[in-house]
């Protein structure tokens, strides 16, 4: 049972459009690296004469999830579901229609195929998004200090009514690493939406791409309540100062639930595959 | 063979970057890093810029205008110590009350009036002067920090942020004596 798991995670890294995914999240964090270091540098200068105010820049407010108003954010986030399902997002519609998965099938048990599935387009999902982040932090560490958050400084677009708000000033990284979790999270989601689409379409295109267009549907249908901050696309960035972590979570909770009722079914019953 | 080689020079290649990482992160934080932070009592004086800066009080009171708006004033005490003229911006002069580490406290004064900044004061050498500077304290605030949160209850007035910071910490229950 363990090495089904073993032969999809490996299969679900070592690919070619997982490298392409990598990269391509890779390419935006590095130009919003190389646009950033001069106003990084301007902000980390102390000014002449005594500001009292002043306090320089740091990790925290000059690195891609910082805010949002730069651009890269803005892409990133746009294409996030695409960058989670290109990976292996389609891959059972692959396996499926190369017949890899009745060679699988007629060895193994249908159910531990579609949960070694599930586990492993989560997996990848959440690596392709959340690994081009990280090395942007780490790349902003080394012209930027780990200063604790200043709220005085007014660089932050966590508020003061914002609930994780002491966790944010307090234990910076603790922050970060949740939200690097919840990232994680939902880009094994939108890429685990691609596994329902498989039996729904006779095109691969479709399946990569229909997440995209849910998340762009439900941006233009949040942007046009005039409730922006209920969209992943702005959620989803640690510099949108969001508050609304128990939407958050009940959205997540509830898409993977359908996902994972999905898989357990498919797994057990015939007819859908 | 060739493979082994590729390898280690791979390895080697890894720790080499991870080396000069740290080194990197370590230099920056050195030159950048927040060099000390220290907390001052009331009535005790703290010296800025060549400006002995103390804070004498605090009282809590409401604007005629606006019932609904709740201040804390901050009574200070301000002396030139400099030895030659000290030409103060309103805006540089503007302190930030940093409540619960969850909200920035708003000079009073600067939120009601637009040209603020275009104010300044001129404070003579050895000459010294009383402020009272005005601070918005939204209920929701308190409420949120005095019943949902555990962190320590404080509240601090930071005078200077970097690269040493400097604040006066302020009597916290006058905020509550509505609640009591």
């Amino acid at each position: 049972m363990k090495q089904i798991y073993k032969i999809e995670i490996r299969r679900a890294f070592l690919n070619k459009r997982m490298l392409f995914a990598l990269t391509a999240g890779i390419i935006i964090c590095a130009v919003h690296f190389v646009q950033w270091l001069p106003t990084t540098f301007d902000y980390l200068k102390t000014p002449e004469g005594t500001i009292l105010s002043f306090y320089p820049a740091n990790v925290f407010s000059e690195w891609i999830c910082s805010n949002n108003y730069n651009w890269e954010q803005y892409v990133y986030f746009l294409i996030f579901p695409l960058l989670a399902c290109i990976p292996y997002g389609a891959s059972l519609y692959d396996d499926w229609n190369g017949g890899y998965a009745k060679n699988i099938i007629i060895k193994r048990r249908k159910r531990d195929y579609f949960r070694a599935k599930w586990l492993a387009v989560f997996l990848s999902g959440g690596v392709s998004v959340t690994v081009p982040l990280i090395l942007n932090f780490l790349a902003f560490l080394t012209i930027a200090p780990v200063n604790k958050p200043e709220i005085a400084s007014l660089f932050y677009a966590v508020g003061g009514d914002n609930i994780l708000a002491p966790l944010f000033y307090h234990y910076p990284f603790a922050y970060l690493i949740l939200y690097m979790c919840i990232d994680f999270i939902y880009g094994g989601i939108l890429a685990g939406i691609c596994l329902m689409m498989t039996n729904m379409t006779q095109r691969r295109f479709v399946v990569e791409v229909t997440p995209l267009f849910i998340y762009i549907f439900l941006y233009a249908v949040i942007a046009l309540m005039s409730e922006q901050e209920y969209s992943p696309v702005s959620f989803l960035n640690m510099g949108s100062g969001t508050m609304h972590y128990a939407y958050m979570t009940v959205f997540a909770l509830v898409v993977a639930g359908v996902i994972t009722v999905y898989v357990e079914y498919s797994g057990r019953k015939g007819e859908l595959y | 063979m060739k493979k082994k080689c590729v390898i280690t020079f791979m390895v080697i290649f890894l720790i080499l970057l991870i080396v000069l990482f740290v080194i990197r992160v370590w230099k920056v934080n050195d030159k950048y890093g927040l060099k000390t932070s220290k907390a001052y009592d009331i009535n005790e004086i703290m010296e800025c810029d060549g400006v002995e800066y103390t804070v004498l009080g605090t009282r809590v009171c409401t604007v005629d205008d606006t019932e609904q708006t709740k201040l804390l004033c901050v009574r200070v005490s301000v002396k030139n110590v400099s030895g030659r003229i000290k030409d103060m911006m309103l805006s540089d002069y503007t302190m930030n009350l940093n409540y619960n580490l969850i909200y920035p406290g708003m000079d009073y004064i600067a939120y009601v009036n637009d040209n603020i900044s275009s104010m300044s004061v001129k404070i003579y050498p050895g000459v010294k002067a009383e402020f009272e500077l005005p601070y918005v304290i939204e209920d929701k605030y308190l409420n949120t920090a005095s019943k949902k949160y555990t962190v320590e209850d404080y509240c601090e007035l930071d005078f200077e942020l970097y690269p040493d910071k400097k604040m006066v910490m302020l009597d916290t229950d006058i905020l509550y004596e509505d609640e009591k």
